[in-house]
């Protein structure tokens, strides 16, 4: 008995990790096998943070522990690999090289044999809501220009923001509610990442987006690390107004500082204010007194006003500041209270070495040393910062983004967003170009340039995000709105990635049809058609069928199923060819269809009485070409009540010689046998012969010849076809 | 496979069964999700998900039967009809699956979609259904397992129902066609057929205007509207409408001003827009851009997917839409 292949859903999917192999972002992804990875060794190709190649590593690995992996291929193993391309999907097996009757040592088959793994980087559900919201605010963005109309693209733009932060409250709350471990593990993962989109987000939009230039960055900043950093525990600032001697308080002065160091200049003067007024001590009261003083003036957005002489009351500031950092009183608040001066005198040395991180630090020497600094001279500033709290090796992901923000580095913005998220990367790079900050003649650009990169870096970012969302078919509609939107190679990948996706539903196959419709993708168009039609043709339902092949341009396909129509016509007389040919438009134009349609008109024709017509349009099929030789004998065998009519005379002396020869070259034709069978069955005699079937014709012939007679003595007149005339009447 | 061997060949295979679920809301605190019109952003409101169930295959159409224990009808692309119980339990909301049949498909080919389900007006006590085996079903509430009456195949493609009156049903096709029949008797008894001359594209909605019997209204995938009055067969009552610029999904009567159509499309838009203004002469020759003076239209700035379905509370007055981006549109009217 043949053992089952296990189906395994891996974990692995999750676990991209980096390799140093190539550093361009615009690498290809790859799958490698390693055997022998820990978790250690993933952490430190992790920490590499070069991953422009996904590795993919099997759990659990199909290579044995202690087997090396030149003995494991010689074992006639090797891997191999099948891509689903509608869902992004990998299936990976242990696979021979060679058959097994070729391999001359008996092999050892074991269950990592028979493993096949499935790899898919998974989008949560949670997601989807976001993903298919934020497209919407894409669609609407990218078609608009930043500098033209500008209130109307902030508009749709600031929506970027406000579904980041929609979703990140959705996941706070989710994250309160009780929840089975897994579920609170892939909320906290998927918080992470939201939190880091929202904090790049804002940072990038403060930076490069902004369009209030008069507000300047070192606001901006003290408000996006307020917003984003949490290193502040406001339940401290609480703890402290409740105690009594709040001085003496040992996170009083800590507070104090990190409260400055932030720019908070509201909660650090009510706290002072608050001190104040319970203070007994009438020297530290003075010195606060005369600290609080200072601190009112601490600069603000408001303070800041576009007056010109901002920096002027800054200097001013500044002054009284350095005069009170010297006055003794000040000795009375202690070593920390000088610290707190230090800060605002804008002492760097100081300021490093109570701030906690380095985007505190920088917040605070912005704020306190050059308050009006613009954001093209963050540099000098910046580079003290890191130099002092980050190593290379401390350095994370997130900080590498946020200092090429500050750095005002687009592409190196892009460059460690695309290691962050697809979406992410995809999203900025949108902004970016439409802001002009990505130039193609960029040097660092030139990678591209010198491998002939035919597109721009904007259109990459959107095709891998689009690429990313390909595991789930239901995000159809934004991965090809996003390919559409990603230049001609973009449009180039949505015109074969569209015709895999699963069709589901009717109307969902209307949906994807519709969009190819729309968006003049004619070669999907017709692929997705001939899928369709080949359903609809399994179903029976072969007006639908060949409404789809004729759109698909099978020509053959539709001559079959039209013969198939017309075969189910002549054997069961059951089937209404004018309600079965009813979908298909009038102006589509085939002859198979036409054909059929003119064969149904004349039924009708007749069935209404009006033989006139009916005999016009029977004549009209036979001399026109338009009916496939193998149905002139049944259509001359339609002719039969027409000939035999005896109100009038239906076919003139033309037609009934015309017809006279069509039905010599059918019965004259070597091909007799097969013109001759599909003439109908008597129901005496279910199999009939040639000869039988030639018998029947000899009455049409019988006919035409008396109706020659007929028509040479009682010419119809000539009417116009569809007209009311029903022919000349018969005088005797 | 034997020992030995190793895997040679695999294969994707098309899973088709889409597992869906159905869910309950509460939309008791209009706060949070919002629908603009003219890209103003004034109304929000905060759904909140109060009971699911799973639903086998996509759910294509959906009905309510009113009572003490609402009860949820839906047709599903699996060709199945589903009853769903709704009730509260010790103040829990629940939904459970009481009963579901599978009604539609194709002799020996296997399943057809149930396109379309209506419940029989004032008796509520029938279930006419049709799907994409172009067949009209009538069930019992009571007894979901046995067919009443089955039609015989109707055209190519039954995409949607409406009940006329509780003793005849009218029925769209893809051709583009309305057939009416008389529910004493389905399989004999087709009324009449009437095809707009001009427009054959797939009629994809049906709905009855709530008060004249003879009036029923069409949505097409062309973004097309008809009015019809089946007492003149021969075209719609309407000019073209050209409501929307893509297919259209659901369209109704404004329940408190049937002047008024509700609709919602593919494009993404709900539109409310005055039929009666488009009453003149019927013209032919359709315009490719909307009707834009007889209609007004709704989006939200968030959205630039399908809108699939829509509802209107006539008691709080307010405009529910359910849309591919997952979320639920919201306006007061």
């Amino acid at each position: 008995m043949a053992a089952l292949p296990l189906i395994q859903p891996s974990n692995s999917a999750a676990r991209f990790s980096a390799s140093a192999a190539k550093r361009s972002i615009f690498s290809a992804p790859t799958v490698d096998i390693n055997d022998e990875s820990t978790e250690q060794d993933l952490l430190k190709e992790q920490e590499m943070g070069h991953s422009s190649v996904l590795t993919l590593h099997l759990d659990p690995s199909p290579i044995g522990k202690g087997v090396s992996v030149g003995s494991w291929t010689k074992n006639n193993r090797t891997i191999g690999a099948t891509f689903r391309p509608c869902t992004n999907e990998i299936a990976v097996y242990v696979a021979g090289k060679k058959a097994a009757e070729e391999f001359p040592i008996k092999q050892q088959s074991s269950i990592k044999d028979n493993t096949v793994f499935l790899c898919q980087a998974s989008i949560p559900e949670s997601r989807i809501p976001f993903i298919n919201q934020t497209f919407g605010v894409f669609l609407n963005t990218t078609t608009k220009d930043p500098y033209h109309l500008p209130e109307v693209y902030r508009r749709h733009y600031e929506q970027y923001y406000e579904v980041i932060q929609r979703y990140l409250l959705q996941l706070y709350e989710q994250s309160k509610n009780e929840m089975a471990i897994v579920d609170a593990t892939a909320n906290a993962q998927e918080l992470e990442l939201v939190e880091g989109f929202s904090s790049i987000w804002k940072l990038s939009e403060s930076v490069f987006l902004t369009t209030d230039d008069k507000k300047p960055i070192a606001f901006m900043f003290s408000e996006w690390l307020a917003a984003h950093d949490a290193g502040l525990d406001l339940e401290v600032g609480k703890t402290i107004l409740a105690s009594t001697e709040r001085t003496l308080h040992p996170h009083f002065w800590p507070y104090i500082h990190q409260c400055l160091l932030r720019g908070m200049r509201e909660s650090v003067v009510f706290i002072v204010e608050q001190t104040l007024n319970d203070e007994t001590d009438d020297k530290v009261a003075d010195a606060l007194e005369g600290f609080l003083k200072v601190l009112q003036g601490i600069p603000s957005s408001e303070s800041f006003v576009p007056d010109g002489k901002s920096l002027e009351r800054h200097k001013k500031w500044q002054e009284d500041c350095e005069e009170f950092s010297k006055v003794p009183q000040l000795s009375h608040l202690g070593e920390d209270g000088k610290k707190a001066m230090a800060i605002l005198t804008g002492n760097v040395e100081i300021i490093l070495d109570l701030a906690a991180s380095w985007e505190e630090a920088f917040s605070a020497i912005l704020l306190y040393t050059n308050p009006d600094c613009s954001r093209y001279d963050l540099l000098p500033m910046l580079k003290i910062c890191i130099a002092s709290y980050l190593q290379d090796s401390e350095e994370t992901l997130l900080d590498r983004i946020k200092i090429a923000i500050l750095e005002m580095d687009a592409i190196k913005t892009l460059r460690h967003c695309g290691n962050f998220h697809p979406w992410l990367v995809a999203h900025l790079a949108d902004v970016f170009q439409q802001y002009g900050y990505l130039d193609m003649s960029d040097l660092r650009l030139q990678d591209i340039a010198s491998i002939g990169w035919d597109t721009n870096i904007r259109d990459f970012f959107i095709m891998n995000h689009a690429q990313s969302l390909m595991s789930n078919p239901n995000l159809w509609e934004a991965i090809s709105g996003y390919l559409l939107n990603s230049g001609h190679i973009g449009k180039a990948m949505l015109s074969e990635w569209i015709c895999h996706v699963p069709l589901g539903s009717s109307r969902k196959a209307h949906k994807v049809l519709r969009f190819c419709k729309d968006n003049n993708l004619n070669d999907s168009l017709r692929s997705i058609n001939r899928v369709m039609a080949v359903e609809e043709e399994r179903r029976g339902q072969y007006a639908l069928a060949i409404q789809h092949f004729i759109a698909s341009r099978d020509n053959d396909r539709v001559a079959k199923l039209t013969d198939n129509l017309m075969v189910s016509y002549l054997q069961s007389g059951g089937l209404d060819l004018e309600d079965a040919l009813a979908s298909i438009p009038d102006h589509t134009s085939n002859d198979h269809v036409e054909f059929l349609r003119s064969y149904a008109k004349f039924h009708q024709d007749y069935k209404n009485g009006d033989v006139r017509n009916a005999g016009r349009k029977l004549v009209d099929l036979l001399t026109s070409s338009r009916a496939p030789k193998k149905y002139w004998a049944v259509i001359l065998l339609d002719a039969l009540p027409l000939l035999e009519n005896k109100q009038m005379v239906v076919f003139d002396t033309k037609d009934t010689y015309e017809m006279m020869r069509c039905l010599e070259e059918v019965v004259g034709s070597q091909h007799k046998a097969e013109y001759l069978q599909p003439l109908p069955k008597n129901a005496s005699s279910p199999t009939l012969t040639v000869e039988m079937r030639e018998q029947q014709l000899n009455v049409v012939r019988l006919l035409l010849v008396r109706n020659l007679a007929r028509s040479l003595v009682h010419a119809p007149r000539v009417a116009p076809l569809d007209s009311d005339a029903n022919g000349t009447m018969m005088t005797d | 496979m034997s020992d030995g061997q190793k895997l040679n060949y695999i294969l994707w295979h098309q899973h088709d069964i889409q597992e869906d679920t159905i869910a309950i809301w509460s939309c008791s605190n209009p706060r949070q999700f919002e629908i603009t019109k003219a890209e103003d952003v004034k109304l929000k409101f905060d759904p909140i998900q109060l009971a699911e169930a799973p639903h086998r295959g996509e759910v294509l159409d959906m009905r309510v039967i009113e009572g003490r224990h609402p009860i949820l009808v839906t047709a599903s692309s699996m060709g199945e009809i589903s009853l769903y119980k709704t009730s509260v339990e010790g103040g829990k909301p629940s939904i459970d699956r009481v009963a579901t049949h599978r009604h539609h498909g194709f002799p020996d080919l296997g399943i057809a979609e149930a396109t379309s389900i209506a419940i029989r007006p004032q008796a509520l006590n029938e279930i006419a259904s049709v799907g994409e085996d172009s067949r009209l079903v009538l069930t019992g509430v009571n007894n979901i397992q046995k067919t009443l009456q089955r039609s015989g195949r109707i055209g190519t493609g039954l995409s949607a129902v409406c009940w006329r009156s509780s003793s005849s049903l009218a029925v769209a096709t893809k051709t583009g066609q309305l057939r009416l029949f008389d529910r004493r008797n389905i399989v004999k008894s087709m009324i009449r057929t009437i095809q707009d001359p001009y427009q054959r594209d797939l009629l994809t909605c049906i709905t009855q205007h709530p008060t004249e019997v003879h009036k029923l209204a069409t949505g097409n995938e062309d973004g097309v509207i008809s009015i019809w009055d089946v007492r003149n067969i021969s075209k719609p009552e309407t000019k073209v409408i050209r409501a929307h610029n893509s297919i259209i999904w659901e369209v109704k009567f404004h329940p408190n001003q049937p002047d008024k159509l509700i609709s919602c499309s593919q494009d993404g838009t709900l539109a409310t827009l005055n039929w009666k203004q488009a009453m003149d002469d019927y013209v032919s020759d359709a315009t490719s851009t909307r009707d834009e003076h007889i209609a007004t239209y709704w989006s939200s700035i968030r959205n630039v997917l399908s809108v699939n379905s829509i509802d209107y509370h006539n008691r709080a007055n307010v405009l529910l839409a359910g849309s591919d981006s997952g979320g639920i549109l919201h306006s007061v009217q």
